[in-house]
């Protein structure tokens, strides 16, 4: 079992941190909410890139670890993975 | 005013959520719905949002741990994603209503099945049949993938018994597994809902921090005490909101 030898370290680190991060995010954000609506409409908009964008450096976590170990296949599905999500966003905004 | 109910129904949505883990979009989409009085498709890409939050924590507790299958992982959330895409596309064309009527038997199942005994059910344990179950299981995921992306859940409570019983993963990796699993698919329900300007950006962040602090007390709540009393009543909780959720769709159509 190769997924065995898989270093979640590296992966447990980003999510502590972007968990932590995102936390404080929209906590700031509603506390903005409070006297600034539009504003904070604006910092939620960029708050749900930024967690997409969580996604995205997941993903690229994977295929290095994948690669690291030699999985090959799954680095592959990584890819494919991040093709998908990537394809919905290019699809809606800019040929739909 | 209405920010604190925002937070308070995050805050008592994750509570819930973390004490029976769950993903939280199960309690959440009822709870905005019912309490706060948003529309059903305003509070789905609102609980899809949350449970992007929801996940990095409640997946990495498992991962510490080593209970994730991540081949797993990556096979499913492929098919998984391509359902969620499907279902939260899909939710602008199937009424209101419906969706609604769904719900409530996915919550009465859930309430129902909070009710069995897991201790007994941790005994039992599955050969490892994932090559064998590999057909059924991708169907599987992508169908919960649609009913993720359509009601706003993150697809634990189908994910869990199908990688425990049918793959055959011993529980608590189904439970790790399934946590990181529901990250991906509700990014990407999310993706479809904020390109399609479905995502009421005055009620995410609020209700994004009361899921985040009450998920934390939740799940610590869970490890110190766990009453037979409590879960009842969580139970009856649950039950009461798939009678609030479905009893008007439902006497639409009778």
């Amino acid at each position: 079992m190769k997924d065995l030898l898989f270093d979640n370290n590296l992966l447990i680190t980003f999510q502590r941190w972007f968990w932590r991060i995102t936390f404080i995010y929209f906590l700031i954000n509603t506390l903005i909410l409070t006297f600034n609506r539009s504003l904070a409409g604006e910092i939620t908009f960029w708050g749900i890139i930024l967690l997409l964008l969580g996604t995205l450096i997941k993903l690229i976590i994977f295929i290095i670890n994948f690669q690291k170990i030699k999985l090959y296949r799954f680095s592959i599905l990584s890819y494919l993975l991040i093709f998908i999500l990537a394809s919905t966003v290019i699809l809606k905004y800019w040929i739909l | 005013m209405d920010i604190i109910l925002y937070i308070l129904c995050g805050l008592s949505a994750g509570l819930l959520a973390g004490y029976l883990g769950l993903g939280g979009g199960i309690v959440m989409v009822p709870y905005l719905t019912i309490v706060t009085g948003l529309d059903f498709k305003t509070a789905v890409p609102v609980s899809v949002s949350a449970i992007m939050v929801n996940s990095l924590a409640a997946s990495n507790e498992y991962l510490k741990k080593g209970m994730v299958d991540i081949e797993m992982v990556i096979v499913l959330s492929l098919f998984m994603v391509i359902g969620n895409i499907t279902g939260s596309n899909l939710s602008q064309v199937i009424p209101s209503d419906f969706i609604r009527l769904v719900f409530t038997v996915l919550l009465i199942y859930t309430a129902l099945s909070l009710l069995k005994d897991k201790k007994k059910s941790e005994q039992i344990s599955f050969s490892d049949n994932r090559m064998k179950m590999f057909f059924i299981t991708v169907v599987i995921s992508f169908f919960t993938g649609i009913l993720a992306g359509l009601l706003g859940i993150g697809g634990g409570v189908i994910l869990v018994p199908v990688l425990y019983l049918v793959v055959g993963l011993p529980l608590t990796t189904a439970r790790g597994t399934s946590s990181l699993m529901v990250g991906f698919s509700a990014a990407a329900a999310a993706a479809v809902y904020f390109l399609n300007g479905m995502i009421d950006y005055m009620v995410v962040a609020p209700v994004i921090t009361g899921v985040v602090i009450g998920g934390k007390l939740g799940g610590y709540l869970g490890t110190i005490a766990k009453p037979k009393v409590v879960k009842i009543i969580f139970v009856c909780v649950m039950l009461y909101l798939a009678f609030k959720l479905g009893y008007e769709p439902l006497m639409e159509i009778l």
